[in-house]
């Protein structure tokens, strides 16, 4: 999993370059300029937007496919119920069912901002290891106590992970087979398990932290230092995102 | 459970950050009210680690398999930590997996994470009838599972409902509602009885993580 | 000429680690240790051996200030060690080395301690530097500790440990999970290594080539102690507590090895 996230992380991109704490606020406010479209003439613009930026990130275009295959199935169920449910302009019949021309429209919409929205997140995620984006929030003013949470729960959940399979795999050398609902109870020591087991850890773990030192006045050097271009890419994008807003307001 | 992009107001998403970010104050607040501060964070690093590996199991119910929210059992166990830890645990499922989303994140931690302390709350109620009572445990550890994907399920619909295109008519709405909820009474029974056995479970073998914090 | 008497001047090295009439006892369980008197003197390396669950781990958490003692007391270089508080001057290398390397990445593990003594950014940068040059682990930096193998991952906690400039180091069974390759790199390292050494080990091999004093730890006491050559070879002594003698001391028909003892 972790190969996967970080696998274009360390490309050399202008996009891959780009300070990270301006590249967090800078896309998180174009992620949510896009959502506020609801003009049907914007959405090919945000479109675009997004499949520049995505060409200009130097990520493979398999990897934007792979990480949209599952979210799609959720358009997809979506797609299967506006059309027939919303409105009342009917476009055609498919034998009993009307499909409606307002349903379509909210399909089109939702259907061009998840695509953009879920485009723009990859960049931003995708060009930079995760644990750069963490320390980027933190630098940002995130609270210590969640930036540490989240940093350690990164650092066990592959282990954890592996833990889970190797169980699962010794389980299954036992003759389980996870087929029926017979084996609920079985999931459930598992469950509790891998509880049990991280609870232990974490013993341990906090009393390595304390031997170093966890709880003392720590030091944290300035670890980003934002370029000139860093942020006249972050005052680029902020004014995207307020033509944007501003157009959506002036068309609706 | 999880709100994708694209679907809700910016308004709501904006709110719903709002309303993450009280909520993470208030529980960071207690978090920096107790004893010891700073040991709890290793056990709920990994604990929110661990939360997040149990939900990938499948659980087989035939033709398919579904993945549990464990929502309320997370709340039953961490208590004051469990909103941080269902914000992270969201955070690491929209990036890692595009499960959810990154302008929804604050309404469905929000979400989920309200109902879990909501849970953990009905869990709570197990110690009027003695600490140690394994029926006690058992039964509230069901209402607390059930309970947490319930609220969390009737606080997306009302949502959902309530922002969705107007063009819905009210008629297929009304039978939308219909049968999702009667889709998410056996999903309610399965996650009840999964947290009740996990935390028998627990309280045989590690009482000490049932504590709450 | 008035006849003087030279006086030398009284020196008293203060002992790295002492304990007296150090005991033990977690609630609602038997004693894991009772009357343990240890004195460690700077530049020693003393090899920790006896059978499983003699102690050995609950000495060195009461030695750091982890636990508090039921009993007894416990001093660092003199001062009396208080639970609870940092005791930069000990460090300790886990058992497990999965517990110890809890950052994301070896980079930020190893300058973990250095941040919390308060150093500057460039200080910091200088520790781990330092702690990466001594171990060798520097092509590690970025990686992830999930993906090391049990090797690199001990490097990486001493790294973290030594990058504190510790005056006193505690391996606690560090040969185990290691291969052949990283095993003898430990051993090269820890006989050129100038901190006062503790270690724990089941690998009576690895105690006779790097310890220069070895202490006998059994039912929550210290039986006895002395020149590892001596304690490690004394069958008797060793069956007695449940452990054998190195291959390398046991009598052979035709003698294949020496006893070099040197470092």
């Amino acid at each position: 999993m972790q190969l996967q996230l970080d696998r274009y992380a360390y490309l050399e991109t202008p996009l891959h370059r780009w300070d990270p704490r301006c590249k967090l606020v800078g896309m998180m406010v174009l992620i949510f300029a896009f959502s506020y479209v609801r003009d049907l003439r914007l959405l090919p613009v945000i479109l675009v937007v997004s499949g520049a930026m995505y060409v200009y990130s130097g990520l493979p275009l398999s990897f934007l496919l792979s990480r949209l295959r599952l979210p799609a199935l959720f358009l997809l169920a979506v797609a299967v119920i506006l059309p027939f449910a919303s409105g009342q302009t009917v476009l055609f019949q498919i034998g009993p069912l009307a499909v409606k021309e307002e349903g379509c429209l909210d399909l089109l919409r939702i259907a061009v901002k998840f695509f953009s929205i879920l485009t723009l997140g990859i960049i931003l995620f995708g060009t930079m290891p995760f644990l750069t984006a963490v320390k980027a929030m933190r630098g940002l003013g995130l609270p210590y106590i969640l930036a540490d949470m989240t940093l350690f729960a990164y650092r066990y959940l592959f282990e954890i992970g592996d833990d889970l399979k190797a169980m699962q795999t010794a389980m299954r050398l036992r003759g389980f087979r996870n087929k029926k609902l017979s084996g609920f109870s079985t999931l459930a020591s598992l469950a509790g398990t891998i509880l049990v087991r991280s609870f232990e850890q974490s013993d341990r773990v906090f009393k390595a932290m304390i031997l170093r030192g966890y709880g003392q006045p720590a030091s944290f050097k300035d670890e980003f230092q934002a370029r000139t271009i860093d942020v006249v890419a972050l005052l680029l994008l902020l004014s995207a995102a307020a033509v944007v807003v501003t157009t959506e307001l002036l068309l609706y | 459970m999880h709100i994708p992009d694209g679907i809700l107001p910016t308004a709501v998403c904006l709110g719903g950050y709002a309303t993450a970010g009280a909520a993470t104050w208030y529980s960071l607040r207690k978090i920096n009210q107790s004893e010891n501060p700073r040991e709890g964070i290793p056990r709920a690093s990994l604990l929110t680690a661990a939360f997040l590996v149990a939900s990938w199991v499948h659980i087989p119910v035939p033709p398919a398999s579904v993945h549990l929210l464990l929502n309320g059992l997370l709340g039953a166990v961490l208590g004051f930590y469990a909103f941080p830890a269902i914000l992270i645990g969201l955070f690491f499922q929209a990036v890692m997996f595009q499960h959810g989303g990154l302008t929804t994140l604050g309404i469905n931690a929000t979400i989920i994470g309200v109902s879990a302390i909501l849970a953990h709350l009905v869990f709570q109620i197990r110690k009027l009838f003695g600490p140690d009572n394994r029926t006690a445990t058992g039964i509230f550890g069901f209402l607390a599972g059930a309970s947490g994907i319930a609220l969390a399920a009737v606080a997306v619909f009302a949502l959902l409902v309530t922002t969705i295109p107007a063009n819905i008519d009210v008629e297929a709405e009304r039978t939308a509602i219909g049968i999702l909820t009667i889709a998410h009474i056996p999903l309610m029974l399965l996650e009840g009885v999964f947290t009740a056995l996990v935390v028998l479970f627990l309280i045989r073998v590690k009482p000490e993580l049932l504590e709450g914090k | 000429m008035p006849q003087q008497t030279q006086q030398q001047p009284k020196t008293t090295v203060l002992p790295a680690l002492e304990t007296v009439g150090l005991a033990f006892t977690y609630p609602d369980q038997r004693p894991v240790l009772r009357e343990v008197n240890l004195t460690i003197r700077p530049g020693e390396r003393v090899g920790i051996i006896g059978p499983n669950g003699a102690g050995k781990t609950t000495l060195f958490m009461l030695s750091c200030g982890v636990l508090k003692p039921t009993a007894g007391e416990v001093r660092l270089f003199g001062k009396p060690v208080v639970t609870g508080d940092f005791h930069p001057e000990v460090g300790m290398v886990f058992q497990n080395q999965n517990d110890q390397l809890f950052c994301p990445s070896v980079q930020d593990d190893v300058a973990f301690g250095p941040r919390n003594l308060g150093l500057s950014g460039d200080e910091v940068a200088e520790r781990v530097r330092e702690a990466f040059t001594v171990t060798g682990i520097g092509d590690l930096a970025e990686r992830p500790p999930h993906h090391l193998s049990g090797g690199e991952k001990r490097l990486v906690a001493i790294a973290g440990v030594l990058a504190m400039r510790p005056k006193l180091v505690i391996y606690d069974e560090p040969t185990s999970n290691l291969d052949i390759r990283y095993r003898r790199r430990l051993i090269n390292f820890l006989q050129n290594s100038r901190e006062t050494l503790i270690i724990a080990s089941h690998d009576l091999e690895f105690i006779l080539e790097v310890c220069t004093r070895v202490v006998l730890l059994h039912g929550g006491t210290i039986k006895t102690g002395g020149n590892p050559y001596d304690i490690l070879g004394d069958i008797y002594l060793m069956e007695e507590h449940g452990l054998e003698r190195p291959h390398s001391l046991v009598p052979h028909a035709e003698p294949h090895h020496d006893r070099a003892g040197t470092r």
